[in-house]
C-alpha cells in the first residue's frame, strides 16, 4: 500500500500547472467568457507540447503510455484555471478510447499506418481538436471549435468524424448552435459562456457527412463476444471522462477556497481581517474538509479502473473477475463524482459567501469558476445519478 | 501509488482473523465504563497481549509484534469487523504511548510501556480543568519544585477524566512555571493514582455509567523520572498526543467500517418493513445508508493517504483535525441513521442506542470540533488568529 504521488507524477502535475498559470490566465478566460473567441488555440498547442492528448496513448503510438492517475493529476490543473476546451473528450473519450481499441487489437494496424495514421497523430499532438457524443441526442462540448468528433452510441462501433463539417463544399454549412436540437427550444448556451455546446444535425450526417477515417469501423463485422468487448471499451470510456471531469471538479474547488482564503485575509471590516472572525474560518474550514475528503476517492477509482484496463489488455480476467471489478470500478467512480460534485458546489457557494457582495459582480473572476463547477457538477452524470449507483452497488 | 495490499498484509488478514474467529470473548461485554464491565474488558485485552495481539505496531520487546502500520489498520479492521468493542486501555496504547515513543527516554519506554501493554497499568488523561476545557492552555493545576526529593509536589484537579474511576495511572500537564507565557511553563507528569494525596470522585456520563472522574491533587510527589519530555516545555509533548487522539491511532477507520457493515445488515433486515410504511421513507434510509457507507470509505481512504506519508517519514500535523471533525461527524451520522432505521423502536435500549449516545461525546472531546475548525483555518489554510 502507498497512497503516494511518485516523483514523476508530482512533476507532471507542477509542470502542467506551471504552463497553465502563464498561458491560461483569467484574462484569458474571460477574454473567452466574454465570447471574443470559442477556445484559446494558443494555450492547447501549449498542453499539446508538454503532452496531455497523449498521457493514454500507449508508447508504441507515439504516447506517453501513462494511465488516468496522471489525467486526473492534469485534469485538477485544468480545473484549477477552468481551461476552456475538451481536454477531457480529447484526451480520454477519442485518444484514449482509439487507443484501448488498438490496444486490444480492435482497431487494426490503421493507427500505425495508412490514412489514420495521420489523423491519429495530429490528435495525440493536438494539432487537431477532437471531442465525442455518447448520444444521438446528447449536446456535444465545444463542437464548433473541434476538427473531428467521434459518435460513440451504444451498440454502435465508434466512427470517427471530420466535426461538423461536411464532406460538400458546395453545401452551405448550417447554424450548429441551432442544428435541430432534440428538444424544442433547448436553449444552446451554458451558464457558463465559456463552455460551448452544439448539436449533431444527424440528417446532414446520414447524409454522407462521416468520413470514416479507417480507424473505425462498422461493428457487425465482430462476433457477439467481441461487440461485448467494444461496448465495454464505451463504457471504460464513459467511466474515464465522469472521473476526470471529478479531477477537473476538484482542482476548481481547490482554486476558489484559494480565492476566498486570500480574500479573508486581506478585507478588513471592524478595524480586523475578517478572516480573523471564526464564522468566516469555519465557513472555510468546512469546505476545505470537504474538498480534502473528495480527493483521495478520485485517485482511488483511478488507480482501480488503470488496473482494471492493464488486466483487460493482458487478458489477466476471467469473465467473472471481469464482472465483480467492473462492478467495484462503477462504484467508487460515481463515490468520487458524488464527493467531487459536493465539494465544488460547497467550495462556490462558500467562496462567494466570504467575498461579499464583490464575488456576486460580474467583473469578479469567481462566478467564471463557480459557472464551471455547475456545469461539470451534473455532467456525466448527475449527483442523483451517481448517488443511486453507489446505492444500488453497496446495497446489492 | 500501489492500492493494493501485499501478499505478507493478505497473509497478516488471515491471521489476525483466524485468532479473533477463535479466540473472541462472549459478546455483547458488559460497557467499560461501568466498574464490572471495565474488569471484563481489561481481562480480554489481557488475552490479547498474551496472544501478541494488543499492540501489535510495537516493538516486541515491549509487547508488540513489530508489524507495519499497515498491518496494524488490517488488525483494526478485522477487530471491529469481529465485533469486539472499543478498548478500555485506548488512552494508554493509543494516545500516550505514541507520545513515550516520541520523547520517553529508554529507562521510561522499558518501564512504562511493557506493563501498559499488558493491562497491569491502566492509563487515563488528566488534561481538562474546571476552568480549562477548549482553553487547554489556561490550566492552574500546578507542580511546585522540591530540589531535596528529586521530584515535585502537585495540586489542583482534574476532570472529565475518562475512566479515570478506574485507571491506575494518569498522564497529565501542570503548570511549573507560572510566569512564563501560557503556552509555556507546562510540564506533562505521568502519574501513578495510588500516590497519598490523590482522591478519585467519580462522575456518571448521560448514558448513566460512571464513564468520567474528577482528580484532586493534593501535596501528590512525583519523582523527576515521571516527566515526560523536557520541564516546561510539556505543550510540545501534549500536542503530540493529541495529534494522536485526534487522527491516527484513536478512531481507525476499521471501526466506522465495520458500523457501516453492520448498518447494511439493519437496512437489509428492516427495508421491507420501511418499505411497507412508506416507499418515499425506504429510499430515503436506502440513500442515507449509502451516505455512510461513502463517508467511512472516504476516512478510509484519508487514513491510507496519512499513513503513507508517515511511513514515507513525514510527521502528521495540523492535518488530524480535518480527520477529528470528519470521524465524530461520521459517528453521529452512523448512529442517527440506524436509530432512523429501527423506527419507533430506536429509542429503546440498545447497541445502538449506546453507540448513539457515545457518539455525541465525539464532536466534544479530543478538542471540539470548533477548535478544530479553529485550527484548520489557521494552520492549513493561514488565516490570521485573533
Amino acid at each position: 500500500m502507498n497512497f503516494s504521488f511518485t516523483r514523476d507524477q508530482l512533476d507532471l502535475r507542477d509542470t502542467l500547472g506551471e504552463v497553465l498559470s502563464k498561458e491560461f490566465t483569467p484574462e484569458r478566460l474571460r477574454e473567452i467568457f466574454e465570447g471574443l473567441h470559442p477556445i484559446d488555440q494558443k494555450a492547447w498547442g501549449v498542453l499539446g507540447e508538454v503532452g496531455m492528448f497523449s498521457l493514454l496513448a500507449p508508447q508504441d503510438l507515439g504516447g506517453l503510455g501513462m494511465g488516468l492517475v496522471e489525467v486526473c493529476l492534469a485534469a485538477e490543473e485544468l480545473g484549477r484555471c477552468a481551461f476552456v476546451g475538451p481536454v477531457v473528450e480529447h484526451t480520454c473519450a477519442v485518444v484514449g478510447h482509439l487507443s484501448l481499441l488498438w490496444s486490444l487489437g480492435l482497431a487494426g494496424g490503421d493507427l500505425l499506418e495508412g490514412p489514420g495514421q495521420e489523423d491519429f497523430n495530429n490528435l495525440v499532438s493536438g494539432t487537431k481538436v477532437a471531442t465525442v457524443q455518447l448520444r444521438p441526442t446528447d449536446p456535444v462540448a465545444w463542437g464548433e471549435a473541434s476538427d473531428l468528433v467521434l459518435l460513440c452510441y451504444e451498440g454502435q462501433g465508434p466512427r470517427l468524424a471530420r466535426g461538423l463539417m461536411w464532406d460538400d463544399p458546395n453545401r452551405p454549412r448550417p447554424s450548429l448552435g441551432q442544428a435541430t436540437p432534440p428538444v424544442a427550444q433547448v436553449p444552446a448556451r451554458s451558464v457558463d459562456h465559456s463552455y460551448q455546446l452544439s448539436w449533431v444535425d444527424q440528417g446532414q450526417f446520414n447524409r454522407g457527412g462521416i468520413i470514416n477515417l479507417d480507424l473505425t469501423f462498422p461493428i457487425d463485422q465482430f462476433d457477439k463476444k467481441t461487440k461485448t468487448l467494444i461496448e465495454l471499451v464505451r463504457q471504460i470510456t464513459i467511466e474515464r471522462c465522469t472521473l476526470v471531469v471529478a479531477g477537473q471538479l476538484i482542482g476548481l474547488a481547490d482554486k476558489m477556497i484559494s480565492m476566498a482564503v486570500d480574500y479573508a485575509k486581506d478585507r478588513t471590516q471592524f478595524q480586523v481581517t475578517i478572516g480573523s472572525n471564526q464564522a468566516v474560518k469555519h465557513h472555510l474550514a468546512n469546505s476545505y474538509l470537504a474538498l480534502d475528503h473528495a480527493r483521495h476517492p478520485v485517485y482511488y477509482a483511478a488507480f482501480n479502473l488503470d488496473r482494471f484496463v492493464e488486466d483487460l489488455v493482458s487478458h489477466s480476467m476471467s469473465d467473472d473477475d471481469i464482472a465483480g471489478r467492473w462492478d467495484e470500478c462503477l462504484r467508487d467512480v460515481s463515490f468520487a463524482k458524488v464527493y467531487a460534485s459536493r465539494a465544488a458546489r460547497l467550495a462556490g457557494k462558500t467562496s462567494l459567501q466570504c467575498h461579499g457582495a464583490i464575488g456576486y459582480s460580474w467583473e469578479h473572476d469567481l462566478h467564471m469558476y463557480m459557472k464551471r463547477s455547475w456545469a461539470l457538477a451534473n455532467l456525466w452524470g448527475t449527483v442523483d445519478f451517481h448517488l443511486d449507483r453507489v446505492t444500488g452497488l453497496v446495497l446489492r | 501509488m500501489d492500492l493494493t495490499y501485499s501478499d505478507q498484509e493478505i497473509q497478516f488478514r488471515h491471521e489476525a482473523r483466524q485468532w479473533l474467529t477463535q479466540n473472541a470473548p462472549k459478546l455483547p461485554m458488559p460497557p467499560g465504563d461501568t466498574r464490572e464491565g471495565f474488569d471484563v474488558h481489561r481481562a480480554w485485552e489481557k488475552v490479547l497481549y498474551e496472544a501478541g495481539w494488543a499492540v501489535v505496531s510495537w516493538p516486541a520487546r515491549y509487547g508488540g509484534r513489530d508489524a507495519s502500520l499497515w498491518e496494524w489498520l488490517i488488525f483494526e479492521e478485522e477487530y471491529y469487523s469481529a465485533g469486539l468493542p472499543q478498548r478500555v486501555a485506548q488512552n494508554g496504547i493509543f494516545l500516550l504511548a505514541p507520545t513515550v515513543f516520541e520523547f520517553g527516554t529508554q529507562e521510561q519506554k522499558d518501564r512504562i510501556l511493557p506493563r501498559m501493554a499488558s493491562t497491569q497499568d491502566m492509563w487515563c488523561q488528566g488534561w481538562s480543568e474546571p476552568n480549562a476545557g477548549s482553553d487547554l492552555a489556561g490550566i492552574s493545576s500546578r507542580a511546585t519544585r522540591d530540589e531535596a526529593a528529586g521530584g515535585w509536589i502537585l495540586d489542583g484537579q482534574k476532570t472529565w477524566t475518562t475512566r479515570g474511576a478506574f485507571c491506575t495511572h494518569l498522564f497529565g500537564l501542570f503548570r511549573t512555571d507560572p510566569q512564563a507565557d501560557r503556552h509555556r511553563g507546562m510540564t506533562y507528569f505521568l502519574v501513578d493514582l495510588s500516590s497519598p494525596g490523590i482522591t478519585v470522585r467519580p462522575v456518571n456520563k448521560f448514558d448513566g455509567d460512571v464513564g468520567f472522574a474528577e482528580v484532586f491533587f493534593d501535596g501528590v510527589f512525583v519523582d523527576d523520572s515521571n516527566i515526560l519530555g523536557e520541564v516546561d516545555r510539556g505543550w510540545e509533548v501534549a500536542m503530540a498526543t493529541t495529534g494522536s487522539e485526534r487522527g491516527l491511532s484513536l478512531r481507525s477507520p476499521g471501526r466506522f467500517m465495520a458500523a457501516v457493515d453492520r448498518l447494511i445488515d439493519l437496512y437489509k433486515a428492516r427495508q421491507g418493513e420501511l418499505a411497507q410504511d412508506s416507499l418515499a421513507q425506504n429510499s430515503r434510509y436506502r440513500r442515507q445508508v449509502a451516505e455512510c457507507w461513502m463517508k467511512a470509505q472516504a476516512y478510509k481512504l484519508a487514513t491510507d493517504a496519512t499513513v503513507s506519508k508517515i511511513v514515507a517519514g513525514q510527521k502528521p500535523g495540523p492535518e488530524s483535525s480535518l480527520n477529528k471533525i470528519f470521524w465524530s461527524e461520521m459517528d453521529i451520522e452512523i448512529h442517527e441513521t440506524a436509530l432512523g432505521i429501527l423506527g419507533g423502536m430506536g429509542h429503546l435500549e440498545s447497541e445502538w442506542m449506546k453507540g448513539f449516545e457515545f457518539s455525541l461525546a465525539g464532536p466534544i472531546y479530543a478538542g471540539t470540533n470548533e477548535i478544530q475548525r479553529n485550527i484548520v483555518a489557521e494552520r492549513l489554510l493561514g488565516l490570521p488568529r485573533r
